[in-house]
């Protein structure tokens, strides 16, 4: 950590608590869209701040409490500041007050000031350039709760620091020989009522939960019974319905196509009573393939309304496979629908957490695999959360492989090529384009008026190059 | 180039593919010699759907080695025997099954499997947990003969296990007489990559 532009606890704490009393007396804002209900009647949100890789528990990727930046003045977005990184980001930022935390794929997690991108204090949490370590630094987001902030890291560790300071409270291994295993944490973490849910990747991945205060595990779920039968890995963030007190999980494909031993939760949602881990249903969607369809996108939390009656609505859990959206009875299990909008592959369907939900719409950018001849392209597609129906869809340029996000009646993604794009989402017209130097993968954050972003890289990067990444902020004619 | 450096430099790029293309007609080397290794590749390649040795049959000399290399987890390299898991025999009668195990798994980081083949005839050998995607791959040693030139599944009426049909298509498709006469047949993606069901269930 730098302690150059230290800022303590208390005026830390302080700014926060003024984020916190200003998002208080904020109303939730009824829908901008007529006829249409904001995202899901469940809300989750907490002021402007978008403190978590979904913004929610409910991993909506909305913040929909956003009032400033929309569809009137998004055209006029212009670079506010850039903060330059030695490293690739694939985090989302983690916005709260005027602190914005991300992590790097050198294992360095900072904290900026959000106003200006100026350095507040650098927590370096390790990395194993050794090969075959199945390290990337830091691409689990950070959440922010209670004056912590909370991640995970390449190395299959899981840290607590100071959100103040960057000092860290507690660290903990989750895997038992992370090496023989190849684990990483690419799953962000979700932080609730004094627990953090977290999932690893891994020839024997777990869900697990662990006491936010000390690091203590709390349950365990493995996804594999042996780790050498391999596989089934969690590549992102569960999700959490506080009313019911359940965590989802979903899991990815196998490393073997015939196991040994019957294999039940791979590429599966998986549904835990968040208190004592027990198994509530789980629904595997395929039990094996040789397509590597995992599970890549973030389960989404959301209460669906029926086109033409209001009053009938669907609980719901939805999650991107690379075979396309399933949408769940949260409760029980049951499917509702299915969707894919261009062929499966393992680089295609929603991937990488491209999917959000709100104004009771499924987001989904699906990719397809370049054809002979042909470069890659996808699609970008609202789709209704009832019934799984195309509202609109607009075809993109190149691949997306990295979270969006909506605030404010506008969705916003960033593609490969490093374009980022703001669209209507009523329409899908085009309302702002603009190009950064590199890939974009870890996605943005929407907060009080301003758009954070970053660039990153493929998982070739090594330490040592001379290429720069970094972090931006965008907001209406830079102001 | 002399011929032994040309092989010596043709295995490596077989070995060094990275994306499950294989060798190319252009790389082919007919290995003769004994002391000449053979390299074999054992992987996936995920836009395919399918496991597969490249290249998928070999002609070699008694006395040559073969040294399968494994690029995911969870691949083995196992003779069709009775002794493994009820196969029907389809290497020479008198030639030792060879099984290398699963390769590159937790506990198991070996990625390469050895084996010197003496006696003459057509060896037949599957990937223990990807033979159902037809992962098979045939040696020929010397001239074809044995077992391995019955027609597949003919150990099914005597209660041998029965034949994936993945592994009927390969084996139809590759003939000895093929094998000897090209000397390295590369594994084919195009003929036998498999494409998701678009149609899967959408209930």
């Amino acid at each position: 950590m730098t302690k150059k532009d230290k800022v303590g606890r208390r005026e830390f704490l302080k700014d926060m608590t003024l984020a916190g009393a200003m998002a208080a007396v904020v109303p939730v804002r009824p829908s901008p869209l007529p006829g249409m209900s904001p995202g899901g009647l469940l809300q989750a949100n907490r002021g402007g701040d978008w403190v978590r890789f979904g913004h929610d528990l409910h991993n909506t990727r909305f913040n929909s409490v956003e009032g400033q930046l929309g569809k009137s003045n998004v055209g006029r977005l212009w670079q506010k500041w850039h903060f330059e990184t030695e490293a690739p980001i694939q985090t989302t930022p983690t916005v709260v007050g005027n602190t914005l935390f991300f992590g790097t794929m050198a294992g360095d997690q900072y904290a900026l000031e959000a106003a200006t991108g100026k350095e507040k204090w650098r927590f370096f949490a390790g990395y194993n350039p050794e090969p075959g370590a199945g390290n990337q630094g830091v691409r689990s987001s950070a959440q922010y709760e209670d004056g912590k902030l909370y991640f995970g890291t390449g190395l299959a560790k899981v840290h607590c620091l100071e959100a103040a300071t960057g000092e860290e409270i507690w660290q903990v291994q989750l895997d038992d020989d992370p090496m023989r295993n190849r684990a990483q944490i690419f799953c962000s973490v979700a932080v609730h009522r004094g627990r953090l849910y977290v999932g690893t990747s891994s020839s024997q991945a777990q869900a697990v939960c662990l006491d936010a205060g000390t690091g203590r595990i709390r349950w365990r779920f493995y996804v594999v019974e042996k780790s050498r039968e391999g596989g089934g890995s969690i590549w992102t963030s569960p999700a959490i319905d506080e009313t019911a007190n359940i965590v989802y999980f979903v899991t990815g494909s196998l490393k073997s196509y015939m196991p040994p031993d019957p294999m039940l939760f791979s590429e599966s949602m998986l549904a835990f009573d968040a208190d004592t881990g027990e198994m509530l249903w789980h629904d595997q969607v395929r039990a094996a393939d040789t397509f590597d369809l995992d599970f890549s996108c973030h389960p989404m939390i959301f209460d669906a309304v029926h086109p033409a009656q209001e009053n009938e609505v669907r609980k719901c859990v939805g999650a991107g496979s690379k075979a396309g959206f399933y949408c769940f009875n949260r409760y029980t299990g049951q499917r509702y629908w299915k969707a894919m909008l261009t062929s499966s592959g393992p680089s295609s369907g929603p991937i990488l957490n491209s999917t959000a939900v709100a104004y009771n719409r499924i987001f989904v950018v699906s990719n397809a695999a370049p054809v002979r001849g042909r470069s890659a392209m996808s699609v970008t597609a609202a789709l209704h959360a009832y019934t799984g129906d195309i509202m609109w869809w607009i075809a993109n340029p190149a691949h997306v492989r990295g979270p969006v996000a909506v605030a404010n009646g506008v969705f916003y993604q960033g593609f490969d090529d490093g374009t980022l794009e703001a669209i209507d989402v009523n329409s899908g017209e085009r309302l702002f384009t603009h190009k950064l130097p590199g890939l974009i993968r870890g996605g943005m954050a929407i907060s009080n008026g301003t758009l954070y972003t970053s660039t990153g890289d493929t998982l070739g990067w090594r330490p040592g190059g001379d290429k720069k990444y970094g972090v931006y902020a965008f907001s209406p004619d830079g102001q | 180039m002399n011929r032994r450096s040309f092989l010596k430099a043709t295995t490596g790029v077989a070995a060094t593919l990275a994306n499950g293309m294989g060798w190319t007609r252009n790389m082919r080397a007919q290995a003769t010699s004994e002391e000449e290794v053979v390299e074999i590749s054992l992987g996936a390649f995920y836009p395919i759907g399918r496991w597969y040795f490249d290249p998928i049959g070999v002609h070699i000399q008694p006395g040559q080695r073969v040294r399968w290399s494994g690029r995911k987890w969870g691949g083995s390299v196992t003779a069709f025997h009775p002794s493994h898991d009820n196969h029907e025999l389809r290497i020479p009668e008198g030639a030792r099954p060879f099984d290398s195990g699963i390769l590159i798994e937790g506990d198991n980081p070996r990625a390469r499997f050895e084996w010197v083949f003496e006696e003459e005839g057509t060896y037949d050998y599957y990937s223990r947990r990807q033979e159902r995607l037809g992962a098979v791959g045939r040696i020929v040693v010397g001239s074809p003969g044995g077992p391995g030139e019955e027609p597949i599944g003919y150990g099914e009426s005597a209660g041998r296990a029965l034949t994936y049909p993945d592994v009927r298509e390969v084996f139809s498709w590759l003939s000895s007489e093929k094998i000897v006469e090209q000397g390295v047949i590369p594994y084919p993606m195009e003929r036998f990559g498999k494409t998701f069901p678009a149609q899967e269930s959408h209930f």
